[in-house]
Formats: C-alpha cells, structure tokens, sequence
C-alpha cells in the first residue's frame, strides 16, 4: 500500500477515534496538573493543535504541488477583469479590508486577496480609494500597498493613485463615508473582504446601487446572507481563507490550503463517531 | 420625468418609511406571551431568593441602542423588583458609559443604593482576563473602578482638587479609563502623572488606589466566582456575548449565562443555546417585548412604573425611553417586515412575468 | 532583514503565546495578563499616524488637490474638519458628564450613528425586493422558512389562526436546522481561522506584510 494513502487513514480514522477515547479520561482529571504546569483537561487540544500544525507544515514545504487537489474558490480573472473595468471607464476601485483589528484573522485575510487586488491596479494604474476604520489596520494596508508598488518598480504609485485614510471609528460614520464615496466617484469595482457586522449591507448596497462590480468576503455567518443578495461574488467563510491563498498563486500557500481539507476531514470523522457513540449511549 | 424622481428605490424607501411612521401612530397592539427561549431566564430570576446578585454586561454602542436597551430595561426591572442585586460591566468604552445611565436611573427609581443593590464596575478591558479572573479568584484582582466613582474620593475632596488644579481632571478621568481592569498599569500612568498632579494629589490617588479593593463594596462581600452569581448575562450588538462562552469555559459547570442580542445575530446564538452553553436567548425586540409584557402583566404595571419614574424626578424624555420602551416599537416592526414580505413577493412575480416574456 | 525581523518576532512571540495556554502556573497566567494588558496601550500610538494620514486626506479634499476635485468634496472635508476639532477640543477641555463633550456625545453622536443603523432598513428592503427570487427547489425552501421566522419573529402570529404552533415549530427549526447550518460553516471558517493563523506564525503567508514568498 502507498505510504502516504496509509498516513492520511491514520490521520483521518485512526487518529480521531484515538483522541475521543482518551477524551473522556482527561475530562475526569480537570484541573490536576501534569508535571505541574500542564493541564491534563487540555490534553486532546494539544495533540490536536500539535497535530494541525504539523500536517499544515508538511503540505506547506513538501515539493510536490496540489493546486489541481481543490476547487477554484475565486478566478483571478475575476478580479483581473474588475480592475479592467475601472480602467476602461476611468474610475477609481474601491477596498476595505473589514472593519475589524488586525487581530481577526479575517482582516489579514482580506489583506491577502487586496494585495492581489492592489497588484493588479498596479499594473493598470487604477486608483485605490481605501477609507479604513481601523487606525491599526490603516497602516498595514499602506505599507502594503508601498511593499507592492515597490516591487512592481512604481514607488510613485501610493502618492499619486492611492486614498488609504481612517474614516472613522465609528461603525455607522465609516459604512456612511464608504458609502458617501462610492455614490459621488463612481467605483468602477469594490472589494469588501473581511470582517464586517451589520454595516456591510450599507456598504455593498451603495457599491451595487451606483453600478460598481462587487467582491465581497466575509467569515461572520450573519452578514452572509447579504453578501449573497448584494454583490456578484461573494466568498463564504472559509472561502475568505482560501481565497487569498489561491489568488496568489503560490505553492506553499495553495498546499497549506490543502492540508486544511485534511483537517476538516478529521474533525468530521470525530464529528460521526462521537455522535453515534453518544447516540449509542443513550440508550444503555 | 416623473419616472426620474419616482425610481423604484425612492417608491420603496417611501412605502417602507410610512409603514414605519403608520406603526408608530396606529392603535395597534402586540402582546407576546413568553417563549420557550426567553422563558428560562425569567423564570431563573423569578425563583432567586431575594438577596442574590447577577451580573449583567452591557456591550451596546449608540448604533443598535434601540433594540438592545429595552432588553436591559426589562431584565433589571425584573432583578429589582424581585430585590436581585445587579453587578453592571461594559468591555468597551462607548457601552460603559450608556450602561452607567440605565442601572442609576433604574437604581434611583426603585430606590436601590448603590454598593450594595447594584454596582458599576465601569470599562471591564481587556474583558477576556476580566472574565478569567471572576471565574479563578476574583478577590486576588484589583478593584475596578468606574468612572463614576472615581477613585473613591468624597466629593467634596474632589471638587477642591479640581477647582485648585483643572488638568487634574482630565489625568484623573484617563486614570479611571484605563485602570479597568488591572492595578499596574494604574499605578504606572498614576506614575507618570506625578509632577503633573502635585504631590498631595499623587500621595492621594495612590493611597486611594492601594486601599481601594473590590471587598469595599458589600454587594461583593459575598461573591467568590461564577458559582455565587444567579446568573451573567451579556446584552449587545455584536457578537461579544460570545467572549463570556470562549472565556468561561473553564467554569462550565459553575456558570449560569444568557445572552441578549439584536435580532440579527439571535440566529446564530441559537447554537450556544442547543449545546446548553446559555440557558436563554432574547432575541432584540421581541425578546424585550416579551420580558416587559410579563413584567407588566406580573409585577408592575406600565402606570405603575412611569409613576414610580415621575416621583423619582426623571423627566419626560428618560420616562418615555424606558417606559414601553420595547412594546411601542413592534407594531412598526411588524408592519415593516410585512411590507418586504410584499416587496418580496411582487419582486418575484415581475420576474416570472419577465421570464415569460423572454421564453 | 526589514522582513525577516518581523517576521522573527511573529514566530517566537506566537509560538510562546500558543505554549501559554497549556501552562498553567502564576507567573504564566501573569504574562498573559500582562500581554493583553500591553496591547490595547500598544495601539493607542497608531492613532497618531491614522489622525495624521486623515486629516492630510481631507486637507487634499479641501484645497481641491485631489484626483477628482469639487466643491461639494471641499464643502464635506470642510464640514468634517470642524467636527473634527470641536470634538478634539472639548473633549480635551473635559468629557465629564455635563460637559460640551458629553452633551455632544449624548446628543449627536448617539442619534446620528442609530439613525445610520435604522437606514438598514431601507437597505435590507430594496436588498430583498432586488434579489429573493424563487427561481428553484432551495430557494423556495429558504423563502419558506424565511416567512415562517419573519412572521413569529415580529408578532404578526398573534393575529394568524394557530399563530402558536408556527411560533412553536419556528423556534425548534432555529434550533434545528438553522443550527446545524450554522455550525457546519463555523466549523469550517474555525478550520481556516486556526490554519490561516498558523499560516502567519510559521511566515508561510505573508501577503499582509507586502511580501509574496
């Protein structure tokens, strides 16, 4: 048998089943300390994360490449082709990478499909108008947006075809200048990818309404819905996460991405058998 | 061009905005009776022995007050009327400052004394050591202090030492602000500030600081833990309620935990509630509808109540806020969603007309 | 080596805040509390060059020097400017309750972002008019369950014959369907959250520092 079909069985069916029966023993002993300093309730989280991170290493630095091993979330056309729309009609694009902190992982995951999306810009010289509302996220976006225009050899760019600036904030103040904007320029195309509450619907309305090409990417499970209904591509929650792997188009990302797949595959097999077991147990 | 200024958008933004006004002007009544998932909570507080004490997080911003302060309104209406004692926190800095207007205005209209009916705790940040410590062993954290309370200076002290040195103030306030949750950094900016604030000031603040401890106030006397509170509850506008579930899983057993949000992101609470990490959800205005219905109906009545507020001395405006401040709203909400149910479905009746006519 | 350093610092510092979650002693329990007191004071100073950037952008607006200039752009940056500084002032004069700040807190800032808020409304109606079309099997389904929880959700049950058994089978299905739902995509974006995150430790994705690989 090949040995890493044997592997992955391992992973995915020996290994979940492993965890679950060992569960229930660290849950009696909550609270004693291994070693006196380790938890023992925290055991199975720890194999678990040791685990995760081991599998993602691995996809990520192996040498083979498994792009052809998932979907495409998102074509770079896509967003080729929005920036091609802005040049053609000579209006800005517009990108806000969520309005949350950096701390969200959604924000840096917004980051990563904006920097595809500023490097794309870049090479058509369109303007990036970019309000923000996080005074932390500000800046990253601005360093990105210098790191990009300087390996493409443009480091006039930021200066002369860029907008990066806090709004606001306030939650309802940036959604309203966002929205301000796209209503008096016109954006030719919209990028809204990270994390957002209930403004966002404010937001991709005001993009739709005013005739620009909408992406929108968000992870929070109350804000889908409107994401779907307002805009031309909306990426649903892990989507935002193995959206800006893919569109980079780099090895390693797309392998971890992959190794995420695997992850999932696991947790679901935890998922089956815990609930038959439990489902099992109810009845003795 | 009157097909210019009547677009589709201005015709619905229209009949949407006189739904809404027609809800807030026509006689009609919505009662709500309880429902299964708010019904828990209530009952909790129904049944507590007089005496006990709840902790309640406020984490709502100006944006979302509408639908989220008349769940606030009910649920402490209810403590107080069934002589529950209400801890009060916010872990931002907006939702602390709205939460100190409802619990003193409640307070003061049943009478209740603050430190020993109900406290403010004021800015509770960085929330998740804030709720870690309550579940390990609050009494070895330092006393949070709201801003309203200041350092626990008398106020007479006070004033002479604004008056005598107006920077003092504002150095005092950002003091306040940021002690929240932890003593050190207190220390350290009361550190900075010395030459600023004089050296009585400074000898002042911090002796005040290094007495001041949570055991001063008596409704804490008692409290040791989740274990002593008859419930947490967190009311907000943002999916914060779900920090008191990641933070107090330790303490699962031990907690007792509810949660109130607006009606958007009650759908996605249900889970929490599925898995009996909550006992309840009060989904925004229904929810809020559904509490003060009941309050109304079981303890005092809506008269009652604006009377109890006149003689406190509120005036109009705070009386109107608070009184039926949930119940006022549901017409208009129910005419609403009936107006995009229509929308809805004569939206989709053009589009099979549409199809037919391109097939 | 402008790179490498952060990237340094991302790798030791997220490796010691992962390992101290699993140790359980005081003075790890003092670290994590200290980080988490650290940060907030940490971000404050990005205020500084956020206000800077601002009020240069709005400067551009005013003075009619930027990409696309008019008047009604200068007249907005202008607007803002002295809601700018009438904000700063009087809250640096004092925002103790009673105070101009206060007073402008309580009364327009409050107002004005619920407003904002209540135009969702509108929002969500012409959103709803535009796109809920039942055009297949799904979307039927979604359109049915949607009436179901609109309706018991705002009341207009209690005027329905049988109003309570639809109040009673919507809240099974919230709990139910709507929730297993929910958790499938919870799981997953949970998944891609930690894999992103350990993406970032491990310097393997570093889109958000400018750099490709």
């Amino acid at each position: 048998m090949n040995r890493s079909i044997l592997i992955n069985v391992l992973l995915v069916v020996v290994l979940p089943i492993v965890l679950l029966l060992i569960f229930p023993y660290t849950n009696q002993h909550a609270g004693d300390l291994f070693l006196g300093f380790f938890p023992v309730d925290k055991t199975v989280s720890f194999i678990a994360l040791v685990l995760l991170i081991s599998v993602i290493v691995k996809y990520a630095y192996e040498q083979k490449s498994h792009a052809s091993e998932i979907r495409e979330v998102i074509p770079r056309k896509f967003i080729r082709e929005g920036i091609g729309r802005c040049a053609e009609m000579g209006r800005p694009c517009m990108f806000v990478p969520g309005t949350s902190s950096p701390s969200d992982v959604a924000t840096i995951a917004g980051l990563a499909i904006g920097s595809v999306t500023i490097d794309e810009a870049i090479d058509l010289d369109v303007f990036i108008d970019s309000p923000q509302r996080d005074y932390m996220v500000m800046p990253i976006t601005k360093s990105l947006l210098e790191e990009r225009a300087m390996l493409k050899g443009r480091p006039d760019y930021p200066s002369t075809h860029s907008d990066v600036f806090l709004a606001s904030t306030v939650q309802f103040t940036h959604a309203q200048l966002v929205a301000g904007r796209l209503e008096r320029d016109r954006h030719g195309f919209a990028v809204f990818a990270g994390m957002f509450w209930a403004e966002m619907l404010i937001m991709l309305e005001a993009a739709t309404m005013n005739g620009a090409m909408v992406l929108s990417g968000v992870d929070s499970v109350v804000q889908m819905p409107f994401a779907v209904a307002a805009s031309d591509k909306a990426l649903l929650g892990e989507e935002l996460y193995a959206a800006g792997a893919q569109l980079s188009e780099e090895k390693r990302l797309v392998n971890s991405v992959v190794a995420q797949d695997l992850i999932k595959s696991l947790l679901f097999t935890a998922l089956i058998v815990g609930a038959l077991a439990t489902t099992i147990q109810s009845f003795f | 061009m009157w097909k210019k200024i009547f677009t589709t958008r201005v015709i619905i933004n229209t009949v949407v905005l006189i739904s809404v006004v027609l809800g807030v002007y026509l006689p009609i009544k919505i009662t709500m009776p309880l429902s299964p998932e708010v019904q828990n909570a209530v009952h909790l507080i129904e049944n507590a022995e007089p005496g006990s004490t709840a902790m309640i997080s406020i984490n709502y911003a100006g944006s979302s007050i509408a639908e989220t302060e008349p769940i606030a309104v009910a649920l402490i209406r209810l403590c107080f009327l069934k002589d529950v004692n209400v801890i009060i926190c916010g872990f931002f800095p907006e939702p602390a400052q709205l939460a100190e207007g409802v619990i003193s205005t409640l307070g003061k209209t049943y009478g209740k004394k603050p430190g020993e009916d109900y406290l403010n705790l004021g800015l509770c940040y960085p929330y998740d050591a804030f709720i870690l410590g309550w579940g390990r062993d609050y009494k070895q954290q330092t006393g949070s202090i709201s801003v309203g309370d200041m350092v626990h200076l008398d106020p007479s002290e006070y004033t002479d030492l604004v008056t005598s040195n107006p920077s003092v103030e504002s150095v005092i306030n950002s003091i306040a602000t940021t002690i929240g949750e932890d003593r050190y950094i207190a220390a350290h900016l009361l550190d900075q500030h010395q030459e600023e604030l004089g050296e009585t000031v400074y000898q002042l603040l911090k002796e005040q600081l290094e007495t001041v401890t949570r055991d001063d106030w008596p409704i804490l006397q008692p409290i040791d833990g989740f274990g002593d509170l008859l419930f947490c509850a967190d009311i907000t506008g943002t999916s914060s309620y779900q920090s008191w579930i990641i933070w107090s899983s330790d303490y699962r057993d031990e907690i007792t935990y509810f949660a109130g949000t607006t009606a958007i992101s009650a759908p996605e609470a249900y889970q929490f509630l599925q898995a009996e990490q909550m006992i309840s959800v009060i989904p925004g205005y229904r929810g809020a509808t559904e509490i003060e219905t009941y309050v109304n109906n079981q303890y005092q009545s809506a008269d009652l109540f604006r009377k109890q507020m006149e003689q406190a001395g509120f005036p109009k405006e705070v009386i109107a806020a608070y009184v039926g401040g949930a119940s006022r709203g549901m017409p208009s909400l129910a005419l609403v969603h009936a107006c995009i149910l229509i929308l809805v479905l004569i939206g989709n009746i053009q589009y099979f007309l549409n199809r037919k006519k391109e097939a | 080596m402008q790179r490498n350093i952060p990237l340094f610092l991302v790798f030791i510092l997220g490796i010691i805040y992962v390992l101290l979650t699993f140790i359980e002693t005081s003075w790890s329990e003092g670290a994590v509390r200290l980080a988490s007191s650290w940060a907030p004071l940490l971000s404050m100073w990005a205020i500084v060059p956020a206000t800077y950037v601002t009020l240069a952008s709005y400067g551009r607006r005013l003075t009619k020097r930027d990409r696309n200039p008019t008047t009604q752009k200068a007249i907005l940056a202008g607007v803002t400017y002295v809601a700018f500084f009438t904000m700063l002032i009087s809250g640096l004069k004092s925002n103790a309750e009673g105070s101009l700040f206060d007073w402008m807190f309580r009364n327009i800032q409050i107002p004005v972002t619920s407003t904002m808020f209540s135009l969702l409304t509108f929002y969500i109606a012409s959103a709803a008019y535009r796109a809920f079309r039942v055009s297949r099997a799904h979307t039927s389904l979604l359109m049915v369950f949607a009436v179901l929880v609109m309706v018991t959700n705002t009341g207009m049950h209690t005027y329905i014959p049988f109003g309570q058994y639809w109040n009673e089978f919507s809240t099974w299905f919230l709990m139910t369907g709507n929730v297993a739902a929910k958790r499938a995509i919870l799981i997953g974006v949970a998944v891609g959250m930690l894999a992103t995150n350990i993406r970032i430790i491990f310097g393997i994705e570093r889109s958000w520092m400018g750099g490709g690989a």
